[in-house]
């Protein structure tokens, strides 16, 4: 009985399972009937949050493809993204990325061109770049091509507490890096920080407190990063200008919160909503939720204070098909879909700050429901010009960012001179720059 | 014949395939069971031991497309005068040493209390052990946000007790001490569970004979406990020297290495040039070098202990 019992349930066992493989395949096949699947790359951010569930549901009910958006955190993204892509992997159709990563995939080859495909199917529904800021746009088109789309538009912001401001009244924000550094002083107390400086932070060092101060210095085009030029040699210091730079972060050291080697973004924006440090300079996306808390309305967002030319860098994410995607052609529509807006203004709705659609910017009342987007309002007022993030061009510019971090950290700490900070800051970007 | 000889000489005929003389078809059945974990081993753990090796000596950085040129002794002739290298390595040596002593003596202390069988001490000993059963990366970010110098619990408690708030990764000593701190917090329970279980496994007569002779408990530490336990403490210390080498999870998260460098063990520098730059050749290289490393540590631990000595003694008959 017992093993009568036991043969028929290894029987039924094995049946329930050929059943089941069965059904799953004709799911999946019914699901490709009905309008396929999409599998997205994504980050876990706050627009990226909303791409994987309000958008993601609004273009399924729209068209019946399923959209399926798996969070990654920051932190591993890159890294998913080349080991994916770099083996040549399916799994994904679309790629969600930081913009300074976006010219790996599209060096090597990783990322499709959006006119090959249309020239592929000519009844493929166009793109709307219109739609879209233009400088957003700088990191996926690489000459007369366009890579994929910008998800969010980002800038280094001024970031400062109006009430500690009029509390040591101070009535003008500053607009230069000698105010910046007298505002310091004058903030600066036992209980509150003058400014943060994140010394713990790659990208918040290397890209914001760095950047911020040299991309003022030099004259620049918007396709310029002021690091390298076009033939990938450093230029960041040919005039002295990242000495300088590096001088004009030293001087704020003893303004800075104890500690505030140990600062990322994550503690930058901390000390700055516990009110605990007074002014610092980090990047709009990173800022999100800054407002949240007892102390709603008590922070001023402008343009960072700049040297000899108003000149702001703009960065963000952006999404690329995967050139070995099976579902190439529907990555395609779904980018298409996007173009025209009604994803980007989920995005908005969802929380996101760093907008990239023209009309969400446009809006009268924008500033009200996101305050940090005064920095872009202030791109006017300053007559600020855009100009691109550092290393873009670079297929490696992950690699030169931390060489640059590195030796900015030892310049500030006062390791090396900043002289010898910069020298051999060119001198091994230039060894991994690739021609 | 005694019965070892004629056992002996059946396992002998058992071997060569014959019994009782005659031959015998070879039996696969040995071969047939073993072979799936030496396939196994073979794939997961041989072949791509050889192939990082093989990648060592190439150019190879899928992030840039390129594919791997074979360049010889040139990654490892870049790592010796990798000065970044040799500062991570040190500092792995000086973690390493560092955890395993403070974590040992820690350890030993714990299990002398927790060996004496008094109310609770069951209960107290299971709260002991969780910090070893909390994935390392939890153990990571939950002392990233205790030690935050704004809203951290630890900072406030220290506020309790009137001291100001400390940047505990905020300068080049504290974030090593930090780091310090949470590994030994991690691993004090691992060592302090096999050193318990040695003590509780040592017989009570040469305690007892000490007492009559009226030897201090002092004396009777150092002089019979400690040498009594050094086998298990040699066995639990090379473990953790093993395993604090190569420390990852914990460190990264709370300090990624920094500030400037301070906590930029081996470990934190490898995956920086493997998985942030791809620079695949030059990372195996790099890995190579840090398993060199490792050995060169743990060969001389385990003759300045006598370690093998420990593990090759027999039973007593």
């Amino acid at each position: 009985m017992h093993g009568s019992f036991s043969s028929i349930s290894r029987r039924g066992f094995l049946k329930s399972t050929a059943a089941l493989a069965a059904l799953s395949a004709l799911r999946g096949r019914y699901a490709q009937a009905a309008g396929g699947s999409l599998n997205i790359l994504n980050c876990n951010v706050q627009w990226s949050t909303a791409l994987g569930g309000s958008v993601a549901k609004a273009y399924t009910d729209k068209t019946g493809v399923s959209v399926v958006g798996e969070p990654t955190p920051y932190d591993s993204l890159y890294q998913k993204i080349l080991v994916e892509l770099s083996q040549g992997s399916t799994t994904y159709d679309l790629v969600t990325t930081d913009e300074l990563w976006m010219r790996q995939p599209i060096n090597n080859g990783w990322a499709a061109s959006l006119e090959d495909i249309k020239a592929k199917n000519p009844a493929l529904p166009d793109m709307h770049y219109d739609n879209l800021v233009p400088q957003s746009l700088l990191y996926t088109n690489v000459g007369d091509k366009h890579f994929g789309l910008p998800m969010t538009m980002s800038t280094p912001v001024f970031i400062y507490r109006k009430d500690l401001f009029e509390k040591a009244g101070i009535d003008k924000v500053p607009t230069t890096w000698e105010e910046y550094l007298a505002a310091a002083k004058k903030l600066h107390s036992p209980e509150t920080a003058g400014t943060i400086l994140l010394g713990a932070g790659q990208d918040a060092f290397a890209s914001g407190d760095f950047h911020s101060r040299l991309q003022g210095m030099t004259k620049l085009k918007s396709t310029d990063d002021g690091f390298m030029n076009d033939d990938n040699e450093p230029i960041f210091n040919s005039e002295g200008q990242g000495e300088r730079a590096l001088e004009l972060m030293k001087e704020l050291v003893p303004y800075c919160p104890k500690g505030w080697e140990g600062f990322d973004y994550p503690e930058g924006s901390s000390a700055i909503q516990q009110g605990t440090a007074a002014m610092m300079i980090t990047w709009s996306d990173v800022s999100v939720g800054i407002e949240d808390g007892p102390h709603k309305g008590k922070f001023g967002y402008t343009v960072t204070p700049t040297d000899k030319y108003q000149q702001q860098a703009v960065g963000g994410f952006g999404i690329f098909i995967n050139s070995k995607s099976e579902n190439i052609e529907e990555a395609y529509k779904f980018l298409s879909w996007m173009s025209e807006g009604e994803g980007y203004e989920l995005f908005r709705k969802g929380g996101e700050s760093s907008l990239c659609l023209q009309r969400d910017i446009d809006l009268p009342d924008i500033t009200q429901q996101i305050p940090m987007l005064q920095v872009f309002k202030d791109f006017k007022t300053h007559n600020s010009s855009p100009i691109s993030i550092q290393f873009y061009r670079m297929t490696n510019g992950v690699e030169a960012q931390r060489i640059l971090y590195e030796e900015v950290v030892a310049g500030v700490l006062g390791r090396k001179s900043s002289k010898q900070a910069m020298q051999d800051a060119e001198d091994r970007i230039r060894k991994i720059a690739k021609k | 014949m005694d019965v070892r000889a004629s056992v002996d000489s059946a396992a002998g005929a058992a071997l060569s395939g014959q019994v009782g003389g005659s031959p015998k078809r070879r039996d696969w059945t040995p071969t047939v069971l073993l072979a799936p974990a030496v396939i196994y081993m073979t794939v997961v753990g041989f072949y791509p031991l050889v192939y990082s090796i093989y990648i060592s000596l190439t150019d190879y950085n899928p992030a840039q497309g390129q594919l791997g040129a074979f360049i010889g002794w040139d990654n490892y002739a870049n790592a010796v005068s990798d000065a970044q290298l040799w500062h991570s390595l040190m500092l792995m040596g000086l973690f390493t040493l560092l955890t395993v002593s403070l974590s040992l003596v820690l350890a030993i202390l714990l299990a002398l209390l927790f060996n004496k069988q008094l109310p609770g001490f069951l209960l107290l000993r299971t709260i002991v052990l969780i910090p070893m059963l909390v994935t390392p990366i939890a153990v990571g970010i939950i002392w990233r946000i205790m030690m935050n110098p704004g809203h951290g619990m630890l900072n406030f408690l220290l506020g309790f007790l009137g001291i100001d708030p400390q940047p505990w990764f905020g300068s080049r000593s504290a974030a090593f001490a930090s780091v310090l701190l949470v590994d030994v917090w991690e691993w004090t329970p691992f060592l302090f569970i096999i050193i318990l279980a040695g003590l509780r496994g040592l017989p009570t007569s040469p305690f007892e004979a000490a007492a009559i002779d009226g030897a201090s408990s002092l004396r009777i530490f150092f002089n019979i406990t400690l040498p009594m336990l050094r086998p298990v403490i040699i066995i639990a210390a090379l473990l953790r020297i093993i395993d604090a080498a190569r420390t990852y999870d914990t460190v990264f998260i709370i300090t990624r290495g920094g500030p400037d460098f301070a906590t930029d063990l081996a470990s934190i520098y490898l995956q920086r040039v493997n998985f942030q730059f791809f620079n695949l050749g030059y990372g195996s290289a790099l890995s190579w070098i840090m398993l060199l490393a490792i050995l060169i540590v743990v060969l001389f631990f385990v003759r300045w202990s006598g370690f093998l000595g420990i593990v090759s003694e027999k039973e007593p008959a």
